[in-house]
């Protein structure tokens, strides 16, 4: 009896042990997941808390900001001239996502789903684009803006932006249209669809999360878009965001690092709204229920 | 409403024939079944009717028109794919309607048409929504809607009930043939389940190895299988096979002797067995032309086998009983009363009328 008392007290020690030993491996897991959610988010956050700041406040190393100072959003918007960048790069990026789209959309379907003569040859090639540093491109970029003095216009990005886009916008949406089930084009093409509506109407919807990825992604890469613009615009007024606030940080946000970080959040906004717009579109596979898995 | 006919038509995928040198005369109205093991062409078959595949040798006739070049489009045919194909960005009614929008079928038509369809298959409450949001059943019966609402000369379905489980497939099937009675239209569909083929088709077509076997109805199919592969594959369980050799003297006393057994053969079979006697030969047994000895109270001369009970499975109706005789295993159909003793013996008959006998080497019928 004594034994087997002893014996269940040991087991239970082992038990108790064990749980701890997990209990603190949990700790520590969750305290390195912490340290690394704050070394990511505290500069957006501490940006955010200083644009509500008053120069002196930022100075006397305030933390929480009392009262909010929305002076800060209204100068850059108004006075820093924000306002007008901001049109600029919102136009500049959305055409070039959209121009974007317009070619790679039809490009990947043929590239994934029709089969014809040099096909992988012709992907290939159009793969090497993802490879190109955009760095190598900005002499001959410039001496052919200025050739046809399109220096300091919006196409001067939207071109290249529109170019430098396709490479990856084709790789995503031809490995997507591979996925799409082929009894579905099959069904309307028996339908009565031809070639463009069995892309238009069947296949394209079909894609909304690979186009919604590629969106975003192109967007993003637009709107932060800096060489170019900084070497293609230098009319002030014509700049987009990056540059724009880049060369103002010379200028009206001089020593006015509030009004630059309200500024800077003001930029952020696009970014955090597209991604909480679209999350579910990178997440749902839109083909779900269409085919039997 | 049309007939269709596929004159010696061959599939080539580069060195591989798919589909060899098939000749079918599908009829008006008819329900053919294309049946066979997987990769025997019967998909491959059905593609070409559809004209998703090209064809590589011969011609397909829809009615009276050559197809062979014609798109799918303009063959006035429908079809219904094994994963449903839905679209799944647009309602059932939209699934429904977007073949007739596409041949500018006026809107009114269009309702008319979808609401019917929809009413024929009882999924008049789904048409709003979307195919994920449908089970499995309900999928396959818009599948069907989108075929339906065309009114195509000819159904062609693929495999379509073998995504469902098996009480809604059996329930499905029974549709399916209402819905043939109720159209009235040409069906030519594929399946590898010989139940499906044998429960719904006017006739069958079976393929192996991209060859037609035999084309015929269900229950000749059955009777008289022109081959050992058609005989073992039609009927479930299959075809019992036994290794044999015919004896004595024909045509009154020939028997043929296995492995423990000696089964004398009907003097009409007898007869038509011919040159084959003294040869090898095939027996094949049906597992459900054999009974319990004690149910039989004359049995007819050299009819019954004396055998070792192996396995019994009761199926409640019936007993699925493995048996053994000599080195030969088999498996018989027994009513539920049989004296069935595992590891004990017992006296069956057969029905020597019902006997198959195939020669050993090309594998063809005899008898």
């Amino acid at each position: 009896m004594a034994a087997d008392a002893s014996a269940l007290g040991h087991a239970e020690a082992a038990a108790r042990a064990d749980r701890q030993r997990k209990a603190a491996l949990r700790a520590l897991r969750w305290l390195i997941v912490i340290f690394f959610v704050f070394v990511s988010v505290f500069p957006a956050i501490y940006m955010v808390v200083v644009s509500l700041m008053t120069s002196q406040q930022m100075f006397q190393a305030v933390l929480v900001p009392w009262p909010l100072n929305w002076q800060n959003y209204v100068d850059a918007w108004v006075k820093a001239k924000i306002g007008v960048l901001y049109w600029n790069s919102i136009y500049i990026s959305t055409t070039s996502v959209v121009l974007t789209l317009l070619v790679c959309a039809p490009a990947g379907y043929g590239l994934g789903r029709v089969k014809f003569l040099g096909r992988g040859l012709f992907f290939n090639f159009l793969l090497l684009g993802l490879t190109l540093p955009v760095s190598t491109s900005l002499l001959p970029l410039f001496f052919n803006l200025k050739t046809f003095g399109l220096m300091n216009t919006p196409f001067a990005l939207i071109g290249p932006y529109t170019g430098f886009g396709i490479s990856f916008g084709v790789f995503i949406l031809k490995g997507f249209f591979e996925t799409l089930p082929i009894e579905m084009e099959e069904a309307a093409r028996v339908d009565g669809a031809n070639e463009f509506r069995i892309f238009w109407q069947v296949m394209l919807p079909l894609t909304r999360p690979a186009l919604a990825t590629v969106s975003i992604f192109l967007f993003l890469t637009n709107w932060n878009e800096f060489i170019f613009a900084l070497t293609f615009i230098t009319e002030p007024l014509m700049r987009t965001l990056p540059t724009g606030i880049y060369s103002l940080s010379g200028q009206e946000f001089y020593g006015n690092y509030p009004t630059l970080a309200a500024a800077l959040v003001i930029f952020s906004i696009p970014v955090i709204v597209l991604y909480f717009l679209f999350q579910s579109q990178f997440i749902e596979g839109l083909t779900a229920g269409a085919v039997k898995q | 409403m049309a007939k269709v006919t596929l004159e010696h038509v061959t599939k080539k995928f580069g060195d591989v024939i798919a589909v060899n040198d098939v000749n079918i005369d599908i009829q008006d109205k008819e329900f053919l079944v294309l049946v066979g093991p997987s990769g025997c062409g019967k998909s491959t078959t059905l593609r070409m009717v559809a004209g998703l595949e090209e064809i590589s040798a011969g011609n397909v006739y829809i009615g009276d028109r050559l197809v062979n070049d014609v798109a799918p489009k303009d063959r006035d045919i429908a079809m219904v794919f094994q994963s449903y194909a839905l679209y799944p960005h647009m309602s059932v009614y939209d699934n429904l309607a977007f073949g007739l929008k596409l041949r500018k079928t006026p809107k009114a038509e269009i309702d008319r048409r979808v609401k019917q369809a929809a009413d024929i298959l009882m999924i008049g409450e789904l048409l709003n929504r979307k195919p994920k949001q449908l089970s499995g059943g309900q999928r396959q019966r818009v599948a069907l809607g989108r075929a339906i609402v065309r009114e195509p000369k000819v159904f062609l379905m693929d495999e379509p009930l073998s995504n469902l489980d098996a009480k809604l497939r059996v329930a499905t099937r029974a549709e399916l043939i209402k819905l043939h009675q109720r159209l009235q239209t040409t069906i030519v569909y594929v399946t590898h389940d010989q139940i499906e083929a044998m429960t719904m088709g006017t006739r069958i077509a079976v393929l192996k190895d991209g060859l037609l076997q035999q084309l015929d109805t269900p229950q000749n199919l059955y009777d008289h299988p022109i081959n050992m592969f058609v005989a073992g594959f039609i009927g479930s369980p299959a075809m019992n096979f036994f290794n044999v050799k015919a004896v004595g003297a024909p045509p009154e006393d020939l028997w043929v002797e296995g492995d423990g057994f000696k089964l004398k053969l009907p003097e009409d079979k007898a007869r038509k067995l011919g040159e084959h006697v003294g040869e090898d030969i095939v027996l094949g047994i049906r597992p459900e032309d054999f009974t319990d000895r004690a149910f039989v109270p004359n049995p007819a001369p050299g009819s019954v086998m004396n055998v070792h009970v192996d396995v019994t499975e009761p199926m409640g109706a019936e007993v699925q009983a493995y048996f053994l005789v000599g080195s030969h295993s088999f498996v018989a159909k027994m009513e539920s009363r049989s004296h069935l003793v595992v590891g004990g013996t017992l006296d069956v008959v057969v029905d020597i009328e019902a006997m198959h006998l195939f020669d050993r080497k090309v594998e063809r019928t005899i008898v």
